[in-house]
């Protein structure tokens, strides 16, 4: 072929593709504009709430939900994602579990290498795309009606913020870095599969993308939250809900930016270490920015599940919530102290005993409004008449009880010299995974079966397999973390793929419970696509909504 | 009218989490494509090296800066390496012509202590010729050179102590030939076969 034949061929190529990208913008143009007309003439602000709830069966599970720009198409895009990275981290976390089922590495002998990328996938995708995908998703799609929004603008920045997210999740994920979750360097600085993988530098950036995207949507739910609430709803009474969701992301914007300066800075030391690893440097300052928000993460990852309880318990119990003063409080206390406890993840660091001592006060402060919240909940269970112990509630109560199991062994190691004993052992694992499991997993599938004839246009779930999801992840849940805290109190190490034979029965026993939950999830699946293979029985109404939706009617001027 | 997404969904979960599971199974467990330290290497001999350590350059006042090295193969090397000016430096060892931390470490001496003439050794045996490159990661524009590691002893070696009795002996990477398993286990033959069989479904 002559150059000319190519030259003319590759420019009518181009050209038919132009003539082609013009026609579907004109395509495009027009339709955008017929469905803005008939959106202006019903009175919807946006043209995507219009199709939502006009032609494309209002807020349920569907593709479309990805190019629609609506609170609530974005709400379940996040809750798609989000449920499919954690079904991701879980086989992960899994996998990571079965091969620990001796001393000696077993199913990644010779290429332990493995064990760390699992465990480092695990706590990243767990962290940054279930919890706050979840938290995000549930906001997105509650919030709308739970303080009867008066027009829901900026979809166009949510929708960037949930793509600039996903993006960074699978930056992560295809990174295979063997950093754990905290980047600490020189570690995350080897990009090498002896250090922290040879792509680690695509994790760094992901991690940056994450929290651009969940800044973009945090300012955008709480600019929602503060002016498009309904004048009929003043803060005093606004929905519990709404108020962990606010402080959650008020907690997020005050200590995301250590973490994303610390990244840029652990990326320019990948070309020149001068900040964490230079003559003049030292690891630890990435440490102090790394726990300033690194701590602040773990009360945004179970925050607004705290604020789904409030809204859940009344449901099953016909009570109203036992203080709703008390719990704004509560959820309030926890902002300006969870600013000020990071450095207990530092405490074998040599930060000096009066540090210590300042954040081990610190860190039990933290149970005033912890207690003040569980306290709460049994006073609303304890006052109310009879309790419907449905799917959710069983959800609700087990989280409560995890909680309690949780917070008593996180509380623990605030205590300088029990810490000295439990840094590093799996006694922590166990402290936030009875937390995560029972708040964060437990109350986020609560919320998923409370909106299931929403989110699936109008089925309703099989409560024989939702009953077996809860037995099996409660059971498992405590059987896991209760190996780990037992064995961890012995001094058994974290994030190791063999251990010292004496700790084998412990990591048999999480083992157990870690399979236990792992096949707990496939109940989940299985009523997922049992239930939408059946026609509708039920109004796609969703029983969060009822309640405020009767609200606007009977409290406005 | 939502239809079968449900189900959808929930095969796209099941695939998905089985499709990334393989995809960290295949993840690269061996340093710089299998460039781990294999154990029982021949030795052929022992050569000694000193490097002055100046912030100015390897061997600042002793000589050629920054000079190149040449060695043999199958030889350990024993770096000797001196301080000299009061300030902290390493003796690091990458592979390729650059230096650059994303590149193996194969040999770092940590930061030497900062008193003048304080004497700091660490030895390594090359086992593949090509490029490698000296430096200080403190000093990582000034003090860098290269080091060729010929497949026979030439002519060109650097004019260093040869000696063939056993020398000083710190052979820093010992931990690491617990690593350096070449042979591949089961599992991942099993996963490679697992791994070609979804590639071929899609």
């Amino acid at each position: 072929m002559s150059a000319t034949t190519l030259l003319v061929e590759s420019s009518l190529v181009l050209s038919f593709f132009f003539i082609f990208l013009f026609l579907m913008y004109y395509k495009y143009l027009s339709v955008k504009t017929e469905v803005d007309v008939a959106a202006l003439n019903e009175n919807y602000y946006d043209y995507s709430s219009y199709l939502r709830e006009k032609k494309k069966g209002g807020g349920a599970i569907s593709p479309h939900s990805f190019i629609m720009n609506d609170s609530k198409s974005i709400g379940i895009r996040y809750l798609i994602t989000s449920l499919i990275f954690f079904f991701i981290a879980g086989t992960f976390g899994v996998i990571m579990r079965v091969s620990l089922v001796e001393p000696q590495p077993t199913l990644f002998a010779h290429r332990e290498v493995i064990y760390d990328i699992l465990t480092t996938e695990h706590a990243i995708l767990m962290i940054y795309m279930w919890a706050i995908g979840s938290a995000l998703g549930l906001a997105y799609y509650l919030i709308p009606k739970f303080i009867n929004m008066k027009s829901d603008r900026y979809g166009n920045a949510s929708s960037w913020g949930y793509w600039i997210w996903l993006m960074g999740g699978l930056f992560i994920l295809f990174s295979r870095t063997s950093t754990r979750w905290y980047y600490y360097p020189p570690l995350a600085l080897q990009l090498n599969p002896y250090g922290a993988g040879a792509m680690n530098w695509l994790a760094v950036i992901g991690l940056e993308f994450i929290m651009i995207g969940v800044t973009i949507a945090a300012i955008v739910i709480v600019r929602n939250i503060i002016y498009e609430r309904s004048d009929s709803m003043p803060l005093s009474k606004m929905p519990l809900f709404v108020w962990s969701v606010l402080f959650t992301l008020i907690m997020f914007l005050a200590s995301a930016p250590f973490l994303m300066t610390a990244m840029v800075m652990l990326f320019y030391d990948f070309f020149n270490p001068v900040f964490f690893t230079g003559s003049s440097s030292s690891p630890l300052y990435f440490t102090e920015l790394f726990w300033v928000w690194g701590h602040p993460i773990v009360y945004i990852a179970i925050l607004p599940q705290f604020g789904l309880i409030y809204e859940i318990i009344p449901k099953f119990t016909g009570n109203k919530v036992y203080s709703y003063s008390s719990g704004v409080i509560a959820l309030g206390l926890l902002l300006p102290l969870s600013e000020l406890v990071w450095g207990h993840h530092l405490m074998e660091s040599g930060l000096g005993i009066e540090w210590g001592l300042f954040f081990s006060t610190a860190s039990f402060l933290v149970v005033i409004p912890s207690a003040i919240t569980v306290f709460n909940y049994i006073g609303t269970l304890w006052t109310s008449e009879k309790i419907r112990l449905t799917i959710p509630m069983l959800f609700v109560i087990n989280g409560i009880m995890d909680f309690v199991f949780g917070g008593i062994t996180g509380v623990l190691t605030a205590i300088l010299p029990f810490n000295e004993q439990t840094h590093g052992t799996y006694w922590v694992t166990g402290h936030f995974h009875f937390v995560f499991m029972g708040i964060t997993v437990g109350i986020a599938f609560a919320a998923i079966y409370m909106i299931w004839p929403s989110l699936t246009g109008g089925r309703i779930y099989s409560r024989r397999l939702a009953g077996w999801h809860f037995a099996f992840t409660s059971v498992g849940s405590m059987i896991m973390s209760m190996g780990w805290v037992v064995g961890g109190f012995m001094g058994m190490p974290r994030f190791v793929s063999g251990y010292f034979a004496r700790y084998m029965v412990y990591q048999d026993v999480a083992i157990l419970g870690g399979v236990i939950i792992g096949i707990g999830q496939l109940f989940f699946l299985a009523n997922l696509m049992i239930s939408t293979a059946k026609a509708p029985q039920v109004e796609p109404s969703n029983v969060f909504e009822e309640v405020y939706r009767k609200a606007e009617i009977s409290g406005g001027e | 009218m939502i239809g079968k997404t449900g189900i959808v969904l929930g095969v796209l979960i099941m695939l998905l989490s089985g499709l990334m599971l393989v995809f960290m199974f295949d993840a690269p467990t061996q340093s710089g494509g299998g460039l781990a330290d294999p154990s029982n290497l021949p030795v052929k001999g022992y050569m000694n090296i000193t490097l002055y350590a100046d912030a100015g350059g390897w061997n600042y006042s002793h000589g050629a800066i920054n000079p190149n090295l040449y060695f043999p193969l199958y030889y350990v090397i024993n770096f000797t390496v001196i301080e000299e000016d009061n300030l902290p430096h390493t003796l690091t060892i990458n592979q390729g012509p650059t230096e650059t931390a994303s590149s193996l470490t194969l040999l770092s001496t940590g930061q030497i202590t900062q008193s003048p003439g304080h004497v700091s050794k660490v030895s390594y045996e090359f086992f593949k010729a090509g490029i490698y490159t000296y430096w200080c990661v403190i000093h990582p524009t000034t003090m860098v050179g290269q080091i060729e590691i010929n497949s026979t002893a030439g002519n060109n070696t650097t004019a260093a102590t040869v000696s063939s009795t056993s020398n000083v002996m710190i052979h820093s990477f010992e931990s690491a030939h617990d690593l350096s398993i070449l042979v591949y286990s089961d599992l991942s033959q099993i996963l490679g076969s697992i791994k070609a069989m979804t590639y071929m479904v899609f």
